[in-house]
């Protein structure tokens, strides 16, 4: 999809195009509810916050540059939704563990074990941290874009996001998905094609 | 190669950029931090390609687009209230103006308004000069000026009308009176070289519609802004 098509889309949207708004919704549904999510660990709370997202998108679409791409603009709204809804929460007395409500019950095996081990992780980074890293790992999106989303600089953001994964590997260090001396798996990381040849 | 550049490498690895570096592979063998931490990389490369995004809840999407729906809807209801309510100001501010201008006229003696008929037919009735029948026609304030200067103008011109009328009526019923008064002495009046009766009341009105105006311009200029705040609909841009 590319901006001309963002831009049609949008100008069908304004003038109150049910199925453009069926389309818009359904583009984009999926990344901001995942996002949601991951930044607030809780899944009643990010459907909300995906409602509340697509509200405040279509209010303010007449805002936005047609000029520059559509997503980040969108994941922005996303992002900033949630950081006021973190700060929210935080206000409300009540204790709720969010992690219990979102991450799946015990692993069977070994590799569901990594994957809660890297929720986990996730859930516990810094807000920053943690949106840089949903983004690029989860949502694949490029640092450009991720600058645009988060209104940062992209030095800033290749920051947050290695200290994220230095975070990550030391909790998996920490809680022994990784042997002491690395002798169990001793190979680098390999690339995405040598990975797929193996 | 040292531990720094090797992290870096580790990074580079884990952002999607193949790596052909024995160096590299070189330092692992001798740093066992590093070594630990690469495996660390490895396994996180593993889980992220494991890790699913969540996935919405069926008919998210459904109550999205029926919440947006209800929002346009109250949106809507919204913008009409506002010009409902700006309208209903607007025609408040005009009333009370027009009481307000009838009070004075009425406070300086001119009584007031006179009835539609009294006034269409004043300049008709008997002894009407042609030139305040034409100067009704024509008035000479400005006709670009703001409604409700026009209004205050009209008012004034109403005066005058009353004025032309009960001037006429006063004027035959001295000639009839004159006419009957058995002394010739009483002086002939000069009716040409008199001045209008109404021009000190079209003057007043005028000048009451120029004290007016800034009061009319800043009640303009509020609904304005006013309606300019109100959301448009989606088809009035397109």
């Amino acid at each position: 999809v590319n901006s001309n098509d963002d831009a049609i889309l949008v100008r069908r949207c304004l003038r109150g195009d049910d199925e453009a708004i069926h389309n818009l919704v359904n583009r984009f549904q999926t990344e901001i509810y995942g996002l949601c999510v991951r930044l607030l660990n809780h899944r009643h709370d990010a459907e909300d916050v995906t409602q509340e997202v697509f509200l405040r998108i279509f209010r303010s679409l007449r805002g936005w540059d047609s000029r520059r791409p559509l997503k980040p603009w969108i994941m922005s709204i996303a992002v900033n939704r949630c950081r006021t809804w973190l700060s929210q929460r935080c206000k409300r007395p009540e204790l709720v563990d969010y992690l219990q409500d979102t991450l799946p019950g015990p692993p069977a095996d070994d590799s569901g074990e990594l994957v809660q081990e890297i929720e986990k992780a996730v859930a516990e980074l810094r807000l920053e941290y943690r949106t840089a890293f949903v983004l690029f790992h989860e949502q694949g999106q490029p640092y450009e874009d991720i600058a645009q989303v988060m209104d940062r600089p992209v030095g800033t953001i290749k920051t947050w996001l290695h200290r994220a994964r230095l975070e990550i590997l030391e909790r998996l260090r920490r809680r022994g998905m990784v042997s002491g001396d690395g002798e169990e798996h001793p190979a680098a990381p390999l690339p995405e094609n040598e990975r797929e040849q193996a | 190669m040292n531990c720094d550049e090797a992290h870096d490498l580790l990074q580079q690895c884990l952002d999607g950029s193949p790596i052909e570096s024995p160096e590299w592979l070189t330092h692992l063998r001798h740093c066992a931090d590093c070594r630990t931490l690469a495996s660390a990389g490895r396994r996180l490369h593993d889980g992220l390609h494991l890790l699913s995004s969540p996935l919405p809840p069926t008919g998210l999407a459904e109550r999205i687009v029926e919440r947006l729906r209800l929002d346009r809807r109250r949106a809507r209801s919204r913008a009409r209230r506002r010009l409902a309510l700006s309208l209903a100001l607007a025609a408040g501010l005009i009333v009370a103006l027009s009481l307000r201008l009838n009070w004075q006229g009425a406070t300086d003696g001119t009584n007031t308004r006179p009835p539609d008929s009294v006034v269409k037919n004043a300049p008709e009735r008997e002894g009407a000069s042609q030139v305040h029948t034409d100067q009704r026609r024509e008035p000479d304030y400005d006709r670009t000026a703001p409604t409700l200067r026009q209004s205050a103008a009209e008012l004034g011109e109403v005066f005058t009308s009353l004025s032309n009328q009960t001037a006429d009526e006063t004027l035959g019923q001295t000639r009839l009176w004159a006419a009957n008064v058995p002394s010739p002495s009483l002086p002939k009046l000069d009716l040409a070289s008199m001045e209008p009766p109404t021009r000190p009341l079209r003057e007043a009105g005028e000048g009451v519609s120029e004290g007016l105006e800034p009061v009319t311009t800043s009640a303009r200029r509020a609904v304005d802004l006013f309606l300019r705040e109100l959301p448009m609909e989606p088809s009035a841009t397109n």
